[in-house]
């Protein structure tokens, strides 16, 4: 038996050849099924076919910024927003999963590493305050930056979203992003009530990354996230930050807020009010 | 079986069939490993990393710690090799060839980690597909790729028996900054990540560098022992040699050391130090990881360090091999104590327990034994030793014989007197001594 160094050198050239042209045709290809434009008055897809259409309305306008601000001086803690949160995405709850955590913190201090441990159940305690906390939907999402093969990008109204037939499931996201905002599908999500309402995002696999969306289906269609709609002391408020006329325009200008770990230059967009 | 060629290089197919039962009987339990190990990936696939100890918070566990194990394991044998081709220090020769395997093997073990750690590993082609050249793992899977293939080359050209001339220079010049490429970059996955404190340091690919260069080195010469004792006559190492390797171990654990020091001042030194970095380290120093981290730097850093650095306990065959088997532990603890420091505490303050499971061991183990089946085929059947270097049994003394100066006709014993005679007397060098001495018939 005798293969020649030629045919050798000829195979690995060949295979590096096609795998380049491969990708061209495909970078090619990808831009156009991602791009808005495209799609015009129609809807923006994100992710192909494989585990259902998951496709969204466009931005309602274009220049929207969605933005939240989160008075915790109202929150009781009361865990509303992450159950129906949960519910309205179709979250695996099993699992424990869930994209809002609600951080009891002791009076007085901003201080992340020093809260009550057992964020599964707040009570509003004499000494404690509760901080809601969620994807942050940064500007300068670290989450989308560390993504290898960008199955995760930041949509036009400032919203980061995620491909879920793209995503490989490394789990650098995760790692990356500042606020623990980032769940991965250990084991196929059991849902015990589908929502299967028109643009509820179907269910996810397993082993994959997702989060938070601000409720894309829903914000699209003009209407509020559901943690917003059901919070009963109305403790957030939700609007387009760049429209000067908005409620949460005037908060931001006229009140006192905070955002967690400015420093590191993430541009988190929920406003706290404390 | 016959013997073969294969592009150029000898594929010694004869070997298996003189094999001993030994050699089967370590192949057979490597394939059960590894069989194993895939039946594991198998169970892993179909339903989910929540067989894994990993959860959200302690997001990456024992594969990315293989992967960055394995990664430093690959520095060991590029050194070895490039000094050999580049500063020519020659006593490294007879390993040369074994070096690149090893450094080839390493580095190919350390991409399949990648694999069984990926949620969804069918969509891996988008790597190749949509890159984003902004993080830091494309272009980590790049060098990794990029360096295989130069250990691939590397060695095709040293079997097939072009290993002097200038391409083979040129490729260990490209391969020595695609070394220092693979060990940065793999540093830079977690040192560029601002979201976790101790991570987001400057030194981290330094630091990686030195534990690279240790647990590698340390490595080769387990790996160049092992081979010594059970691969037969072909390779007879000096100790010589041993002693050399383990000289310059003992260097880079000192640098090693020293950069875990400057991290470590920089952490507690009240001027510098910040709450969430204290917090999170003292769980190496005095809390839940101390039990890993205090043995790290005293039994598997200092001990051996010192041990190496005297003379008299450093020429000893037991002392070296013992050294290797502590400082390659030592390092393997260490990549597990670089994940705890980022990972053990979430970014909003929450602790998170992580021990791998029986899933994680089983596949790990697995893809080890792909490591070692291709390092004991390749012992076995591809011409892996450099025969003029192997050790040869001292020649016998040559027979004296009596012979006589032909310039003042005085008599010697033998050839050396009469050369040493010729020296002093009439100012013949020794190398030219034929012209003066001749035998006596």
């Amino acid at each position: 038996m005798k293969i020649s160094r030629r045919k050798l050198l000829k195979a690995i050239g060949a295979t590096g050849g096609s795998l380049l042209l491969a990708n061209t045709l495909y970078s090619a290809f990808a831009q156009q099924e991602y791009s808005f434009e495209r799609y015009g008055t129609n809807y923006a897809a994100i992710g192909a076919s494989k585990i259902g259409k998951i496709r969204y309305a466009p931005p309602l306008k274009l220049g929207v910024r969605y933005a939240m601000v989160i008075d915790t001086n109202l929150c009781i803690g009361c865990g509303i927003c992450r159950e129906e949160c949960a519910k309205e995405n179709n979250v695996g709850i099993d699992s424990g999963m869930r994209y809002i955590k609600i951080l009891v913190m002791k009076k007085g201090k901003i201080d992340l590493d020093d809260t009550q441990k057992t964020p599964e159940k707040p009570r509003n305690r004499r000494g404690t305050w509760n901080l809601p906390v969620q994807c942050m939907q940064c500007d300068n999402p670290p989450c989308v930056s560390v993504c290898p093969v960008q199955a995760t990008w930041k949509e036009e109204d400032g919203i980061t979203v995620v491909d879920y037939n793209k995503c490989i499931g490394c789990r650098y996201c995760i790692v990356a992003c500042p606020y623990w905002a980032r769940h991965f599908n250990w084991k196929q999500p059991v849902v015990p009530e589908v929502n299967s309402s028109k643009w509820a995002p179907p269910i996810r696999p397993k082993g994959i990354v997702e989060k938070c969306t601000f409720c894309i289906h829903r914000v699209r269609e003009g209407r509020l996230p559901r943690c917003v709609e059901v919070c009963p002391t109305r403790a957030r408020i939700f609007g387009d930050i760049n429209d000067p006329e908005s409620e949460i325009s005037k908060v931001v200008k006229s009140r006192n807020t905070f955002r967690l770990k400015e420093e590191l230059g993430t541009e988190p967009h929920i406003f706290y009010l404390g | 079986m016959q013997d073969t060629k294969i592009a150029g290089i000898e594929v010694r197919l004869s070997e298996l069939g003189k094999a001993s039962p030994l050699f089967w009987g370590w192949t057979l339990s490597l394939l059960i490993l590894i069989g194993l190990g895939g039946y594991a990936w198998y169970v892993q696939l179909k339903t989910g990393l929540v067989v894994t100890g990993m959860r959200d918070i302690f997001a990456w566990g024992f594969y990315i710690q293989n992967f960055i194990f394995f990664v430093g394991l690959a520095a060991g044998g590029l050194i070895i090799y490039s000094s050999v081709n580049l500063f020519g220090a020659m006593q490294f020769k007879p390993v040369s060839k074994l070096s690149v395997l090893q450094a080839g093997v390493c580095v190919l073990l350390a991409m399949l980690f990648i694999v069984p750690d990926l949620g969804n590993p069918k969509n891996i082609y988008y790597f190749l597909l949509t890159p984003n050249f902004q993080s830091i793992f494309v272009f980590d899977a790049m060098i990794l790729s990029i360096y295989f293939l130069l250990c691939l080359i590397d060695l095709y050209m040293l079997l097939s028996g072009r290993e002097e001339g200038k391409l083979m220079l040129a490729l260990t010049v490209i391969s020595l900054p695609a070394a220092i490429g693979i060990h940065s970059i793999t540093a830079w996955v977690l040192g560029l990540v601002k979201a976790r404190e101790l991570w987001h340091t400057a030194l981290m690919a330094p630091l990686f560098i030195s534990s690279a260069l240790v647990s590698g080195l340390g490595l080769l010469i387990l790996m160049l022992l092992l081979i010594r004792k059970y691969g037969g006559e072909r390779f007879k190492f000096k100790d010589e040699m041993f002693y050399s390797m383990a000289k310059l171990l003992a260097v880079i654990i000192l640098v090693d050391l020293f950069f875990l020091l400057s991290e470590i001042i920089t952490t507690f030194w009240p001027a510098s130090a910040m709450p969430g970095h204290v917090e999170r380290f003292a769980l190496l120093t005095s809390g839940k990881y101390s039990a890993i981290f205090m043995p790290e730097i005293l039994a598997f850093g200092l001990l051996p360090f010192a041990l190496l650095a005297i003379p008299t306990t450093r020429k000893s065959m037991p002392v070296v091999a013992l050294c290797s088997v502590l400082v390659v532990i030592g390092i393997f603890s260490k990549r597990f104590i670089l994940l705890a420091m980022g990972l053990a505490v979430s970014p909003l303050g929450v602790l998170a327990p992580y021990t791998p499971t029986l899933i994680e061991l089983s596949i790990t183990a697995g893809i080890w034994s792909i490591g070692v089946l291709v390092v004991t085929l390749a012992v076995k059947l591809l011409p892996m030793e450099v025969v003029e270097h192997v050790v040869e049994a001292p020649k016998p003394p040559a027979p004296a014989k009596p012979s006589k100066c032909s310039l003042c006709e005085a008599e010697f014993k033998s050839m050396d007197e009469c050369c040493e005679h010729a020296e002093k007397e009439h100012n013949i060098a020794k190398a030219s001594c034929d012209m003066a001495c001749e035998e006596i018939k």
